[in-house]
């Protein structure tokens, strides 16, 4: 039998799952095979694209403070999903170039690295915005930024390497999540307290689903700004970190769960 | 038998010992690559596998590949194997030993009877040499029955768990899903929800809502909510109408404490189960995967399909009534493409049959391996034949809360309707008395105004603090 709509279709107002299709026999209808496929596409597409380094520098606006620009230790996409721990540490080069502007006597306060992660143009949609709000919003406190830097081919703990050889208290690391079907552009902050390279996933907070139809970027930003006073004034990060975030209802998207490692 | 080689046209190749010979004759995979323990080169696989066809099956009896003074898995495999059972084969080599399994006077009967005198690695070690072939023919043999309140695993029937996950396990947008999947017949095996959060609280709430969706609509299936064993256990003594118990488990010691549980806090579980006397003795629901214990970092330098038939070892010491690999979900760097996927799934069908498991399969992937719904199709069929105890019903096999593709309702049916198989017995006629299928198994044209569920699903649906 065909059943193209199907009758049971107000059971969607319920939840965003894909139910109530309608079927063919027992197949899907022609419309949810190519709609299925279409959001398999754009995951796949996100996953396999790499960050416009130019473009984003433009979208960024950063003029008076240009981003660093570097790379993990994969040579490849393909490296980079075969291999997470190439991921994880900085390419010799980029170490170097790291270590010639980091100062010693100077600390800043955290350092904002945005990452491709599994989604660059999670990053290229997304990036633009949230930076701007949290340069904008660091201003009006005492808080020191130091370097913004642009990590290809980056895992989350890739972080810890570059804020620590740039001697930060802290890092906010901006980072594409592995695409979903309902989202492919969605990225997640993950913020770390006195970073080093023996850190782990317990030691970070995350805040996810920043997208179009998640949480937005401005509401990440002002979270992720909170999470830095919150966390220098206890030294601390991870699950450790007690806190709430203010107007939680408004800002946080109803899922908020992480989903990079 | 202390040395591991074999010579091909002249050349001598060596092993370091059993553990290597079973990597390197592993089919490839970017796991093993990626712990370092696969072949150097396709000629080094084979002369492996030439190797390990050689070994006979005792000496993974008499040398276990994790030593039983430090791994729990290995006590657990060790004090319970049947050396009696193991007497028809115990001559046999890996390589004869393919063969008995093949034979046709090798029947379920023959192949139930050693079942217990089988260490896990003797099967990982047989699949290494196998062809997808042999491990469809083979497990095609075997029947594992279990039964709560279906039975599941009879030859001529496929089960199917119902998963209506929801990303932030809103209670009326699971029930909106769990009701979709019983209108295409999923659900016979378990309705099983993947909780977002790993709240106590909000788990008793899902286990609440499963069991009134049970009762209110008298389906013949059990339900289970799938967050960590240690919670299931403050639920049961907050008194949850708790069916099954569910945990993740893996084939190494090292790796379940990374997982949080051990052999002691599953007999727990599995008592506290028992004592609710909800359905039967068989109250276990396990889920495994290739990968896992490289993830934890916890291998021993073994490749994962071994690894992966310990864990089928230690689920056998608990009976369960559900057990199945989440064959896609780890991710490329373990299972890189589809055709990856598609030799794990049918390696670990094969090894928990064999071990009489009532073996299903999450036949998945996520956006970022080399796969598509048309190796889901492909890889399901081919369990399918096997004769797999269950798959995944996911909505539009589009899993919104963990974010990765399975299978899906209808994908059941098409399952179903292509191999001529029919839900669990007792779920069977339940579609049948509801107005769901016919006698011969086909989804009947939708009538709302005749729907024998449809009042009741509203009812459902609007339930105060749903």
């Amino acid at each position: 039998m065909k059943l193209s709509h199907d009758p049971w279709f107000f059971l969607r107002e319920h939840t965003h799952a894909r139910i109530a299709l309608g079927r063919s026999g027992h197949g899907l209808p022609t419309h949810e095979i190519l709609e299925f496929r279409l959001a398999h596409s754009r995951a796949r597409d996100s996953v396999w694209s790499n960050i416009d380094l130019q473009r984003l520098q433009a979208d960024l606006k950063l003029e008076s403070q240009p981003p660093l620009a570097v790379s993990s230790k994969c040579t490849s996409k393909k490296d980079f999903l075969l291999n997470p721990n190439h991921g994880r540490q900085l390419d010799q080069a980029s170490k170097t170039a790291l270590q010639n502007v980091a100062s010693k006597d100077n600390h800043p306060d955290v350092v904002l690295i945005i990452a491709d992660g599994l989604s660059a143009n999670g990053i290229q949609v997304n990036a633009p915005l949230l930076v701007e709000e949290f340069v904008a919003a660091i201003k009006s406190t005492a808080l020191k930024l130091g370097p913004i830097v642009i990590a290809q081919y980056a895992r989350v703990a890739l972080g810890d390497d570059i804020a620590a050889t740039l001697n930060a208290k802290a890092s906010i690391m901006l980072i594409g999540e592995r695409p979903g079907l309902a989202s492919s552009e969605s990225v997640s902050v993950y913020f770390t307290y006195a970073p080093s390279v023996d850190r782990n996933d317990a030691d970070r907070n995350c805040i996810s689903n920043i997208h179009s139809s998640g949480l937005s970027p401005h509401a990440a930003a002002h979270m992720a700004l909170f999470l830095l006073q919150n966390s220098l004034q206890k030294q601390l990060s991870g699950v450790n970190l007690k806190f709430e975030y203010p107007d939680v209802s408004q800002l946080l998207p109803r899922s908020s769960l992480p989903k990079n490692t | 038998m202390n040395v591991f080689q074999s010579t091909i046209g002249g050349k001598v190749h060596r092993f370091k010992g059993l553990g290597d010979v079973l990597a390197k004759a592993s089919p490839l995979r970017s796991g093993d690559i990626l712990a370092g323990v696969a072949a150097h080169s396709e000629e080094q696989r084979v002369a492996a596998q030439y190797c390990l066809a050689e070994i006979p099956l005792v000496e993974f009896a008499k040398h276990p590949i994790i030593p039983y003074e430090n791994d729990e898995v290995t006590r657990l495999i060790c004090d319970s194997w049947d050396k009696a059972a193991f007497g028809p084969i115990s001559h046999l080599t890996v390589g004869e030993f393919r063969e008995y399994l093949l034979q046709d006077s090798t029947t379920n009967q023959q192949l139930s009877k050693i079942a217990p005198g089988l260490f896990p690695e003797m099967l990982a070690a047989v699949s290494k040499i196998m062809r997808n072939q042999d491990l469809i023919s083979v497990a095609r043999k075997v029947e594992v029955m279990t039964r709560f309140r279906s039975t599941v695993g009879k030859k001529g029937h496929l089960s199917i768990r119902l998963q209506p996950n929801h990303p932030t396990d809103d209670l009326k947008g699971i029930t909106a899903a769990i009701i979709d999947g019983l209108l295409y017949g999923c659900g016979d095996a378990v309705i099983g929800i993947n909780p977002a959060t790993d709240s106590v609280g909000r788990m008793h709430d899902l286990q609440i809502l499963l069991s009134r969706i049970i009762e209110t609509l008298d389906i013949p299936t059990q339900s289970c909510v799938l967050g960590h064993v240690t919670n299931q256990i403050d639920c049961m003594n907050k008194g949850a109408p708790v069916d099954l118990v569910f945990q993740s488990i893996a084939g190494t010691e090292l790796t379940n404490q990374s997982f949080g549980v051990s052999v002691k806090l599953l007999r727990e579980a599995q008592d506290a189960a028992r004592s609710l006397k909800r359905g039967g003795s068989q109250v276990m629901y396990f889920e495994t995967g290739q990968g896992s214990c490289l993830s934890a970092n916890a291998h021993h330098g073994l490749d994962q399909q071994t690894l992966e038939a310990r864990a089928y070892g230690l689920a056998k010491a608990f009976d369960p009534f559900l057990i199945n690999t989440v064959v896609g979900f780890i991710g490329p760097e373990y299972l890189y493409d589809g055709k990856q996927i598609t030799r794990a799934g049918l390696e670990d069908h094969f090894c928990a049959k064999l071990m009489q498991l009532p073996m299903g399969c999450d036949v998945c992937y996520t956006n970022h391996a080399e796969a598509d719904q048309d190796d889901m199709d492909n890889l399901m069929t081919l369990l399918g034949v096997a004769g797999c105890n269950y798959f995944m019903g996911v909505p539009g096999a589009d899993d919104i809360m963990l974010n990765y593709q399975s299978t899906s309702f209808h994908d059941a049916q098409y399952i179903r309707q292509t191999l001529n198989l029919r839900a669990s017995p007792e779920f069977d006629a339940w579609l049948q008395k509801m107005g769901i299928q016919d006698q011969a198994g086909q989804l009947l044209p939708v009538d709302l105004a005749k729907s024998k569920i449809k009042n009741q699903a509203q009812g459902l649906l609007s339930l105060e603090g749903s």
